[in-house]
């Protein structure tokens, strides 16, 4: 007879949380472990909204200071608030022109004011390069969930940090002093995409020559870029600081004697066609003669802009905006007081300075129009010298010295060549004779039209003219482009007479511009 | 032709005395019900001898049963509970989302019984769900969804107001 056996009952389970009353549960009176088990899920704009709730909530978050910075980076991604940053997320941009409506738009996260600000607070490094850039919302590096976790309240920065950054980057700081030599190394292509990235420049001008080749240089350049753009894009963001937080917190290595006005920060490259343009961008949309299209061989410069912040409305501004001209080699070539009528050093220069907004509020803006007159005067004359001297000047002795040439070696009589021959001063005394300004002025102004069309007629008619001077012919090109040199020159002689008649409205332009 | 097995069966029954015949692979969904059948063996499964779960009504525990007889056959979850991949997505299946549209306190009995059975998908679901109704609103909304009452003392008002002082000009 089989035993029969004790039926087991089931075990009574330990830990079981008391049976809750259902008609009070509400996300309140949720176990602490739950909501623990939610809060993962939010992104770091919602963690701390619901922490702003109330009292018991906000005690089971406690939100930390690294919670409230990622709640920041996050919000300067949406376009709501940190504006469209499309403009940025092309692979290599060229930075906006400093007055695009678009860039000053953008605002950017400093995680140690905690606030949301345009470019001008930031320099180049802060908001260019790849790790400080805004993600690009739905990669993984546009990821927001909240690094909250409960047992890490309060480590997520510093040691604990160094888990998140992928193998990339890692290896870059481990490995990358020893890879100098290997262009593909990410390290490497990353130096070069960033000086790119600041200074606009095609990206194949920087590949050089010999193998491998530009074309396999680019192919492997979008491949760390794409990878960088998903994965990689803003990782440092955190570690953003606007010029006002760096200087204060002594970053800027300070010279005691600037009292007043923070050292000027280097801050973003922009390229300008010359020191007109650099520091009066787009100042003739304020003039009745509007800019020509701009000589396509004037070439364009780099320049570095400077940020200081003036003692009076504690504004950050570019250097423009002080009334200090530095040449390309930061050199200096303009100030508002010279040193010597006023007794003062360069000490005390730097920390009178004042933005040209509170010059007009102190100064009136009379005298604030007196001096940007002199300065863009001076850049005016100056820009009028480079044109001349870089492409009217040896554009007109090349075609002089070609036409001579032609002339000597040639039995051909020609009427058409013969006045070509006088308009360019062609004679056995002339021929080498160094060629004013004055005289350029006047062949612009006056035959530039009768060269144009005689040079042309000599082209369809003379088959020893266009054997010589042919469609791809250098003095054929720089003929045909006289009348859009012709329309900048006289742009800049306007645009001079009419600053001298109204340079209120210079005034006016500086002030807005701020 | 190989005949196949008829699925083995068990009882579970809730704290309102409701008994139901589920299918193993279906109980099993939940790890403490699996811990349990593993501890105490197959000979003692009856439909008198019933697993009692304690802390779930019949209601919510037909819903969580609803819940695994759909995902009956998932591959079972990553036992790494900090993984980043459960974390990172708040994505929910479209099933799963029409299984959630419950009343708050259907939703939040359904969050407790899926922790109380140690059913981590479930639990994500119902909390990923909980977390999307918090996503994109102000404080404010959130009071006013969750019915929360502001009990902040006006010192306390003035700390989240300088919380939020982001957006203001310098």
């Amino acid at each position: 007879m089989p035993i029969k056996q004790k039926r087991r009952q089931w075990p009574h389970i330990v830990g079981a949380p008391a049976n809750k009353s259902t008609a009070a549960l509400r996300l309140k009176t949720l176990p602490p472990e739950i909501v623990h088990q939610i809060i993962p899920f939010l992104d770091p704009i919602a963690l701390i909204s619901l922490s702003q709730t109330g009292r018991h909530l906000r005690r089971l978050i406690s939100p930390g200071r690294a919670d409230f910075v990622d709640r920041l980076l996050a919000l300067e991604c949406l376009d709501e608030y940190g504006g469209s940053a499309s403009i940025i997320h092309a692979h290599i941009c060229p930075p906006p022109a400093s007055s695009s409506a678009e860039w000053d738009n953008i605002k950017w996260a400093c995680t140690s004011c905690m606030r949301l600000l345009p470019h001008v607070y930031f320099d180049n490094h802060s908001i260019l390069r790849f790790g400080s850039r805004k993600p690009i919302p739905g990669t993984p590096a546009g990821d927001v969930t909240t690094k909250w976790r409960v047992s890490l309240r309060g480590k997520v920065r510093g040691s604990k940090a160094i888990k998140h950054i992928p193998p990339l980057e890692l290896n870059q700081r481990r490995r990358g002093q020893g890879k100098k030599d290997d262009w593909k190394h990410p390290a490497n292509v990353s130096r070069y995409l960033n000086r790119l990235q600041e200074v606009g420049i095609a990206i194949g001008a920087i590949a050089g020559d010999g193998p491998p080749t530009l074309e396999a240089k680019q192919a492997a350049m979008d491949q760390v870029l794409d990878s960088l753009q998903c994965h990689r894009w803003g990782f440092k963001r955190y570690l953003r600081k606007c010029h006002e937080c760096r200087s204060q917190a002594g970053e800027f290595n300070q010279p005691v004697w600037l009292a007043r006005v923070p050292c000027f920060r280097t801050s973003r490259q922009f390229v300008y066609a010359g020191a007109l343009e650099r520091y009066f961008p787009e100042y003739w949309a304020v003039l009745k003669h509007q800019r020509p299209q701009l000589p396509q061989d004037r070439v364009m410069e780099v320049w570095t802009t400077f940020m200081g912040r003036c003692h009076i409305c504690r504004k950050w501004q570019e250097m423009r905006s002080f009334r200090l001209g530095l040449t390309r080699d930061n050199n200096m070539e303009f100030t508002d007081k010279s040193l010597d009528d006023y007794n003062m050093d360069w000490f005390d220069y730097y920390d009178s300075l004042e933005c040209n907004h509170c010059v007009a509020k102190t100064q009136g803006h009379e005298a604030l129009g007196k001096i940007l007159l002199k300065w863009i005067s001076e850049l005016i004359s100056e820009e009028e010298g480079r044109i001349y001297r870089d492409i009217l000047q040896k554009g007109f002795e090349k075609v002089r010295m070609s036409l001579f040439a032609l002339s000597r070696t040639s039995d051909t009589e020609s009427e058409q060549r013969s006045q070509l021959e006088t308009m360019f001063v062609i004679t056995p005394e002339t021929r080498t004779k160094y060629i004013a300004k004055q005289e350029v002025k006047e062949l612009l102004t006056r035959h530039h039209e009768l060269i144009k069309t005689t040079w042309e007629d000599l082209l369809s008619h003379d088959p020893e003219f266009s054997s010589k001077f042919g469609e791809n012919s250098s003095e054929t090109g720089w003929v045909r482009k006289l009348a859009m040199y012709k329309a900048y020159w006289v742009w800049l002689d306007d645009t001079s007479r009419e600053l001298n008649e109204r340079p209120l409205a210079l005034v006016r332009w500086v002030i807005n511009k701020r | 032709m190989a005949e196949s097995k008829p699925a083995q069966k068990i009882w579970i029954r809730s704290n309102d005395d409701k008994t139901f015949e589920i299918d193993r692979d279906v109980g099993e969904r939940s790890v403490l019900i699996k811990n349990l059948l593993e501890d105490v063996g197959d000979a003692d499964l009856s439909e008198e001898n019933a697993i009692p779960i304690q802390n779930v009504n019949e209601t919510v525990l037909r819903k969580v049963i609803e819940w695994c007889e759909h995902h009956r056959n998932d591959p079972p979850a990553s036992q790494d509970e900090e993984s980043d991949a459960r974390k990172k997505t708040t994505e929910i299946e479209e099933w799963d989302q029409k299984f959630m549209q419950v009343d708050q306190e259907m939703l939040f009995e359904i969050i407790l019984a899926a922790n109380y059975l140690d059913i981590k998908a479930l639990l994500d679901v119902g909390c990923k769900t909980v977390a999307n109704m918090i996503k994109g609103k102000s404080p404010e909304e959130i009071r006013k969804t969750f019915n929360i009452t502001n009990d902040f003392s006006p010192e306390e008002e003035e700390q989240i107001r300088r919380e939020n002082e982001w957006a203001e000009d310098r």
